[in-house]
């Protein structure tokens, strides 16, 4: 089924999984991992060949071969990922790690373009026959007199935005365990503080991308993730809430000081909500902390500058290249290229390499965010944003982190300009309707803004705007540009792909505040 | 239902469990499934995607001296699942002991002749490309003439899936699996004078191809959608009452079932835990999960525990029955296994059509979709944005949109007026329109 909202959510469980196998509904605790597969490193290889490398299989003879058959019908373009994806996941209860998760993933998809039409399929097995019967499927698309890839391919030179090779799978099981372990007994030091839950993960995606250009790149993309959920009872009130980090990194990533947040954000954002009290309802001020308030970018304006909704003409940026749409402080960026981001990538999913695209500069509108379709039908060039969340999807544009500058204003003066508003600070999730343009964010941790300063916590409020109004409405950008490690994931048309968000302080005049009392 | 695919991943179930016995597993649980979908998107004169793939894998869940780990392999060739398993029954081994992680009790089983719920439909095996292009041509064709020249895109999908699968279990438990699904829809998006570019969608999804809905209605049904959005407007901050359309009304029953599994119980972050018995909701809410429901898109013989379907009432007149606990957490609560994960969602229907609810508001909104939002399952919060129209005194006056509610489930339900008798079937949530007394809505 296809409808037109996109979310983003740090809870897979939220992101629309309507196009997955029925199948792989419930894996244990850890279910809703489950459609990410792994396995353990090594098993799912074909006979060791020279190099010893997955791809060893995939000799230029055959890729001539699938080729052949994929643009037998006269498909202008065709593309061949191949990817190997090994997860690993933990799980923690009642202090002891009492369950685990594994997966391999391999296979390849085959992509034909025609015309701006696209025929994919994806094939589990890496043999000959497998791939032939993928590349026929794809093939449908088109119909017209068979086409020739340009062969040998030539490998593209990568940056390095995130460290590659088994990164994971080269550290042993038991310091990912006590890093659980650790976690939780900091957590327990709090006396009022119930339960505490929660999960690891890692993965090591190994991407072979060759396309009829003849041009190809090998990548190996790290992804770790940490969840917890914290319970703390007081005077016989129960509250929860939780921190989610995640990075493009090796295992490193868990230094002692991100161990030290981990407890303390946990804490912190778990025993504010024992003061809070419900929000109000209605149009107000709203001042948005650095970090993760680029959830607000992300889909206020983000999923509308993706140019597959140019194209259809769906967006309400439609038409809108060149006109100024925020106030000249305000510039905006998507960016792949920031060492160990979740949303980093040093090539998108179709071999574009990564960039760092200016959206918004000085608050005019410059570019959509494209994949090569779009690019070719706009007649422009590719911007890096060709992704997809494996090999069983066409790569669609997506973003990657994207954030806003930091503009000119001190925070404390953000605050004082703001007599009755609301703080928003920490987010759970959020969706756009990318052609009306309204768009909601959750607000998990907040607070009153009273005379300029901050005043009552509040809690579980949604806020609901509209993309282009609120970008005009942004009166004030703070100084303190703040990248979140968040660990967002975004959903459009049933994939799901990694991204970050990033933010300095902003003030936004007036939005509809989601409370429970006028 | 004894296929030669099945036969195959049968003996692949059984190749895995005698792998996990000498690998000396002390319990083990295999699903073993094969899914072949294929799709077609048509937009506005093109093949903006076919697709066709087939997906299997095998899920393992192993309990290794007391310990417990999944592990997940799509590579299915038989010299591939000996070092599979070796590796999972070694990396089982890592964590820590648990004696609540375990098979669930043989009585639960499903029985060895599951009843007939008629799942599969073959005619979705004999599907051509050049049938799934004409029912999405169809419905495309017919949202295009709804819409006239008010019309910026129309997407039109059609998508079917065919699925076997078996699960068997180091305990003798064992069953197999057959199951089609297929669906049409289509996306409008129109050009609102207003600047905005609003778009709505219609669908059909059945198992059986001879229950989609003609094309033709679904694809016109969404072009009236689409322009009954233009002039969407905000309106001011107020107590209306709500009737929800019973296809957005999945959003509203997800927040409220959240605090009922297993796991919220388990972790404190369910308020529901102790209500058992008593009214969390008006008498006209009755919600029962039937994984028995012929031809229902979230029937099942036995969920992924193996556990046999059985129908749970969840609330009874308003009444709070049902928690979906799996074998862990009946184990750890020391509650009764129901079933750790929901097949379909039956709200019992009221009387009157939808007609009749809204000619029933004063002042209120018809709500026909959600947005975004989220729930707090350990104090029954939530809030959610929401678009619709404005409805006074029977007649709806004009679209809305940015508008939310926000409120506790907690005393949400008891302000249920009536449900209706418009049941979806579209949808594993067959729910009709549901109508509630006045709430604070915020908007300008």
């Amino acid at each position: 089924m296809t409808d037109d909202l996109m979310s983003i959510s740090e809870d897979p469980l939220l992101i629309d999984r309507r196009n997955f196998l029925k199948l792989a509904g419930t894996a244990g605790a850890l279910g809703v991992l489950s459609t990410h597969c792994a396995r353990p490193r090594g098993t799912t290889l074909p006979p060791k060949a020279a190099t010893g490398h997955w791809t060893d299989v995939l000799s230029d003879g055959l890729l001539a071969r699938v080729f052949e058959k994929a643009l037998s019908t006269g498909g202008s373009y065709c593309d061949l990922f191949f990817q190997r994806r090994r997860m690993l996941a933990l799980g923690l209860e009642e202090s002891i790690v009492n369950s685990g998760y594994s997966n391999v993933d391999l296979g390849a998809g085959i992509r034909v373009v025609q015309a701006g039409q696209t025929g994919y399929a994806f094939t589990e097995s890496l043999d000959e026959r497998s791939l032939l019967e993928a590349a026929e499927m794809a093939a449908a698309v088109a119909a017209g007199s068979p086409g020739k890839a340009r062969l040998p391919h030539r490998a593209s030179k990568l940056p390095s935005y995130y460290p590659t090779g088994p990164v994971f799978s080269s550290v042993a099981p038991e310091p990912k365990v006590r890093l659980l372990t650790e976690l939780d007994a900091g957590i327990r030091r709090e006396a009022s503080v119930v339960k505490v839950a929660m999960s690891y993960y890692d993965e090591e995606s190994s991407i072979f991308h060759v396309d009829s250009l003849g041009r190809s790149f090998r990548d190996e993309q790290p992804m770790t993730m940490l969840r917890v959920s914290a319970t703390a009872e007081k005077g016989g009130r129960i509250e929860s809430n939780g921190y989610n980090c995640s990075g493009r990194a090796g295992f490193d990533f868990y230094s002692p000081e991100r161990r030290s947040r981990i407890v303390s954000e946990t804490l912190r954002r778990t025993l504010v909500l024992f003061d809070a009290v419900p929000g109000p309802a209605g149009e107000y001020p709203l001042v948005l902390a650095p970090g993760s308030s680029g959830i607000l970018l992300h889909e206020a304006i983000g999923h509308g500058m993706e140019a597959d909704f140019a194209k259809a003409k769906t967006t309400i940026y439609t038409d809108k290249i060149g006109q100024r749409i925020a106030p000249e402080f305000v510039t905006i960026v998507d960016d792949g290229t920031l060492p160990g981001l979740r949303g980093s990538i040093h090539a998108d999913d179709e071999g574009e390499a990564s960039a760092r695209t200016v959206l918004v500069e000085n608050g005019i509108f410059r570019t959509f965010l494209h994949d090569r379709i779009s690019a070719e039908h706009f007649g422009l060039s590719p911007t890096g944003n060709g992704r997809r969340e494996s090999f069983r999807h066409m790569p669609i544009p997506r973003m990657r982190n994207t954030y806003m500058l930091a503009g000119p204003h001190k925070p404390a003066d953000i605050l004082a300009s703001v007599k009755k508003g609301i703080y928003a600070e920490t987010f759970t999730n959020g969706q756009v309707a990318i052609g009306a343009g309204d768009f909601t964010f959750y607000i998990k941790n907040g607070f009153l803004i009273e005379d300029g300063k901050i005043s009552t916590p509040i809690k579980d409020i949604n806020i609901i705007g509209n993309g282009p109004r609120v970008l005009e409405n942004v009166t004030m950008v703070g100084d303190d540009f703040t990248m979140d490690d968040g660990a967002w994931t975004c959903g459009k048309r049933g994939q799901g792909v990694p991204v970050g968000l990033g933010m300095p302080t902003c003030a936004v005049a007036s939005i509809t505040i989601g409370g429970s009392r006028r | 239902m004894s296929t030669p695919e099945n036969t195959q991943l049968t003996s692949i179930a059984d190749d895995i469990l005698s792998l996990a016995r000498k690998g000396k597993a002390g319990a083990c649980a295999v699903r073993v499934g094969r899914t072949t979908s294929r799709k077609v998107v048509h937009r506005d004169g093109q093949w903006e995607e076919l697709q066709g793939s087939t997906t299997q894998g095998a899920t393992v869940r192993l309990f290794v001296d007391g310990r417990y780990a999944v592990h997940r392999t799509s590579d299915l060739r038989p010299e591939s699942l000996a070092a599979f398993l070796t590796e999972a029954i070694g990396l089982t081994r890592q964590v820590m002991p648990d004696e609540h992680r375990k098979l669930p009790e043989p009585a639960l089983y499903a029985p060895k002749n599951p009843p007939a719920l008629e799942l599969n439909d073959p005619a979705i095996a004999g599907l051509t490309l050049e049938r799934r292009k004409q029912a999405a041509l169809a419905a495309h064709g017919a949202c295009k003439e709804k819409l006239g020249d008010k019309g910026i895109s129309v997407a039109a999908t059609f998508s079917d899936a065919i699925s076997q699968g078996c699960i068997a279990h180091s305990d003798g438990f064992s069953s197999t699996l057959e199951e089609t699904s297929c669906t049409i829809s289509a996306l409008a998006a129109v050009m609102d004078p207003g600047g905005g570019r609003p778009s709505d969608w219609a669908y059909s999804s059945a198992c059986h191809l001879a229950d989609l809905v003609d094309p033709v209605k679904i694809g016109a049904h969404a072009g009236e959608r689409a322009l009954r959005a233009i002039g969407a407007r905000k309106i001011d901050t107020g107590h209306y009452e709500l009737l929800v359309e019973n296809r957005a009304c999945g959003h509203l029953l997800g927040g409220l079932l959240e605090p009922l599994y297993g796991s919220a119980i388990f972790n404190k972050r369910s308020w529901a835990a102790d209500l058992a018995g008593a009214p969390v909701a008006a008498a006209a809410l009755t919600i029962t999960d039937d994984p028995l429901v012929v031809r229902g898109l979230g029937s099942r013989a036995y969920d992924g525990e193996g556990i046999g379907a059985r129908r749970l009432p969840v609330f009874e007149g308003g009444v709070l029955r049902g928690f979906y606990i799996d074998t862990y957490h009946g184990s750890r609560l020391g509650r009764t296994v129901t079933t750790g994960s929901p097949s379909n969602l039956v709200v019992a229907p009221g009387v009157a059509d939808f007609t009749t609810l809204l000619s029933r508001v004063k002042r209120g909104l018809w709500i026909n979709r959600f947005i975004g939002g989220n729930n707090n399952s350990t104090t029954g919060d939530f809030s959610m944005g929401l678009g619709g129209f404005l409805v006074e005194n029977g007649r709806v006056s004009s679209p809305v949109i940015e508008l939310n509610l926000s409120a506790s489930h907690k005393t949400f339900w008891q302000n249920l007026v009536a449900a209706g008798s418009d049941v979806q079937v579209n949808s594993s949530t067959r729910t009709p329109s549901l109508l509630f007394g006045p709430v604070l809505i915020a908007g300008k």
